[in-house]
């Protein structure tokens, strides 16, 4: 059996074949919005909401700020089908070989008998698998791949549908809305609380693929998850685009753990949006482990709107040879006693740039909130750059906001003390990385810290000499 | 106006007290000069220095109730071994404003920088304040430090504050602090438990934050005396 701490570069960057791309057009049109939209079936509002994303795209300019982005939108294909099948397949046993083994090579049908509430598998733009345990079903609890969701809850999807992300937050949301496929719909009713955690995986065959994933995320008043997302891509030399979007919305007393470990090629564009509004007296923690794309842009963001709400972010940015990894986390307070933490870990390595970019702003309204941020850099080479850019707007006189930064080498008395208890030079550096982020492993549940661990230990293969 | 050269050796001692004259001042120190800039309520949009090999510098700025002022100070270490200090203070009622953006960036091996900027806001000021160190990949064993501290105490006062951090190579420390908010609690408890009033130990507080990063000058000074005449 395939487990996290087998993982190795090769099971990422195996790829299957991939000749059914030769199906679909590379570029981005009218024509293509529309296929996908009849193709899927969708109703007359959604595909009116493609099309006039499509014109937002094509208004809407990349932001003048944060790494270059060289691509080509019309090298990428936006939409392709590894299987014949519309919609998913009913069990692991009917889904086509070659998919079927990338995924029991990344482990996921054995974490779900194993440890999950429920598992949603994407394969290029569609969902392959998707599946919730029985005794989460009869609760009321809905986990869908959202194009089946848009089918059997239309009304549910039309309430939440990029109404917490619009179309013209930025290019690629309006990309996204024009051409999205698959992701995940995930709702809680109230005083549900799903105990295991819920997986989806993404992965990217085909080279120049893009994958647009919509995920929506409802959790009911006093309702609990904890919803974990990977996704992986092997590498062709070719760009790839990643711009998914996750929408979540956490009610009353609610409480969400979303966890997403992000391991695309080196040559995947990773631009992501994930907002999430925060109700009364709820909480939403994000953790984040961002290892792979050549570069990635994503700053999760939370909202907090009603009075009490809560929100931590936990998030690990790993940036090697090659990397740009331009990561952070937005909180805006618009309600009183909201408290908001930020904690960031970025290591940078082989001329990898690590960057912090981050948001806090306290609105006039929002009295007595309290946020601490916290953003420390490490880095490992002569050649690495790490930055920090925080943004704090305080419009209230009653709320205190904190930031500390730290950025510097691993301490070389400490890999001396190490070493001279035996430990080998590499074993060492591993091991004071390990503990600079703990902080954000321990967040995570047993198996997905040993992934995210052994994922550190393969960026630092070689680190030495 | 044209750069102050401050020659080899040599020291430089310059107090500015309420200069209306909008002039910029431009430094540039070379090797093992020193140089101690006093700056109360000048009108001088920009403060540039230039530094070369074994260098000190001390800037000592405050802008006190000064109306919609806009300030800039850049350090540039371009060569090895100097140390940097610069300390601001601002006070602001009113609606007036303060923008204030100051950057020490290093391009030579072993200096090291310390920026502090503390600030009250009262009734309906803003500020915007902008600390950024640079830290290119030649400059080697760079040690920097950037520590913010804004007392928001108006009912409508806004901080906009930017503390960036901009790190080219691995053998450097540098860190950064900010923080925003009213005045602690706690603190007041304290002081009022001492049989202070609320009042009192709220001036004693915005004292200590004003006066804090000129501890180090004589109280005698004429910077500090001014400085401490017109915040009490």
């Amino acid at each position: 059996m395939q487990t996290f701490a087998d993982l190795n570069r090769e099971i990422f960057n195996q790829s299957n074949r991939s000749d059914y791309l030769k199906k679909y057009k590379k570029g981005l049109s009218e024509k293509l919005v529309i296929q996908i939209s009849k193709s899927k079936n969708e109703p007359e509002w959604m595909l009116k909401h493609r099309l006039k994303s499509l014109e937002a795209f094509y208004e809407i300019k990349l932001p003048d700020w944060g790494p270059k982005i060289d691509l080509d939108f019309e090298e990428i294909t936006y939409y392709a089908n590894a299987t014949d099948q519309k919609g998913k397949f009913d069990s692991w046993e009917d889904i086509p070989e070659d998919i079927k083994n990338t995924f029991e090579k990344l482990g996921i049908p054995a974490a779900e008998k194993k440890m999950l509430a429920g598992v949603g598998s994407q394969y290029e733009s569609e969902t392959v698998y998707h599946n919730l345990k029985k005794e989460w079903e009869e609760l009321g609890v809905v986990f869908e791949d959202m194009d089946v969701a848009l089918q059997k809850h239309e009304d549910l999807v039309k309430q939440y549908f990029m109404t917490c992300v619009p179309i013209r937050d930025h290019k690629l949301s309006a990309l996204h809305g024009a051409v999205w496929s698959g992701g995940t719909f995930l709702y809680v009713p109230d005083n549900v609380s799903i105990k295991q955690p819920l997986q989806a995986y993404f992965r990217m065959n085909a080279p120049g693929l893009g994958q647009f994933e919509h995920t929506i995320i409802i959790l009911e008043k006093n309702s609990h998850a904890h919803y974990i997302e990977g996704c992986s891509a092997p590498k062709y030399g070719k760009e790839a685009l990643h711009a998914g979007c996750v929408e979540i919305f956490v009610e009353e007393d609610a409480h969400l753990r979303y966890s997403s470990v992000e391991n695309w090629s080196k040559d995947t564009y990773n631009l992501n949006t994930k907002r999430a509004l925060v109700g009364k007296n709820a909480t939403m923690e994000w953790v984040g482990g961002n290892m792979g794309s050549g570069v990635t842009m994503l700053y999760p963001c939370s909202i907090l709107k009603d009075e009490g709400a809560r929100c931590d972010h936990l998030g690990i940015a790993f940036a090697n040879a090659g990397q740009v990894q331009d990561t952070g986390a937005k909180v805006i307070h618009t309600a009183p006693h909201t408290s908001s933490k930020i904690i960031t870990k970025n290591l940078s390595k082989d001329g990898g740039k690590s960057i912090y970019r981050g948001l806090v702003h306290v609105l006039p309204q929002a009295h007595d909130c309290t946020s601490n941020i916290n953003c420390d850099a490490l880095i490992l080479d002569p050649d690495s750059t790490s930055d920090t850019f925080p943004d704090i707007k305080c419009e209230n006189t009653t709320s205190e906001i904190t930031h500390e930064a730290t950025v510097g080498k691993v301490n070389e008395e400490n890999i001396f003390y190490l070493m001279s208890r035996g430990i080998e030079e590499e074993e060492a550096k591993s091991m004071i990385i390990n503990g600079f982020i703990e902080p954000i492993i321990k967040a995570l549940p047993l198996e997905y810290a040993i992934e995210m661990n052994r994922l550190i230990e393969l960026e630092m293969e070689n680190s030495i000499g | 106006m044209n750069p102050v050269i401050v020659p080899q050796n040599e020291k430089l001692n310059l107090i500015i007290l309420d200069d209306q004259k909008d002039n910029k001042i431009q430094i540039q120190a070379e090797d093992d000069s020193g140089i101690k800039l006093f700056i109360l309520n000048s009108s001088a949009p920009s403060i540039t220095a230039r530094l070369k090999n074994n260098v000190e510098l001390e800037i000592n700025f405050a802008s006190l109730y000064q109306k919609n002022s806009k300030h800039e100070i850049k350090v540039t270490c371009l060569g090895n071994n100097s140390k940097t200090i610069i300390n601001t203070v601002f006070l602001t009622k009113t609606n007036e404003q303060q923008d204030l953006k100051i950057s020490n960036i290093f391009e030579g091996q072993n200096n090291t920088g310390s920026i502090t900027i503390n600030g009250i806001l009262e009734d309906q000021t803003r500020c915007s304040l902008e600390g950024r160190v640079v830290i290119k990949n030649t400059a080697i064993k760079t040690e920097s430090n950037l520590h913010e501290k804004i007392l928001l105490l108006g009912e409508k006062s806004v901080c906009n504050a930017k503390p960036i951090l901009q790190i080219d190579t691995d053998d450097v420390k540098a860190n950064h602090s900010a923080s925003t908010g009213r005045i602690s609690q706690e603190d007041l408890f304290y002081m009022r438990s001492r049989g202070l009033s609320e009042q009192e130990a709220e001036k004693l507080i915005k004292q200590g934050l004003l006066l804090a990063p000129f501890s180090h000058l004589d109280k005698n000074h004429k910077f500090f005396r001014q400085l401490e005449t017109r915040i009490l």
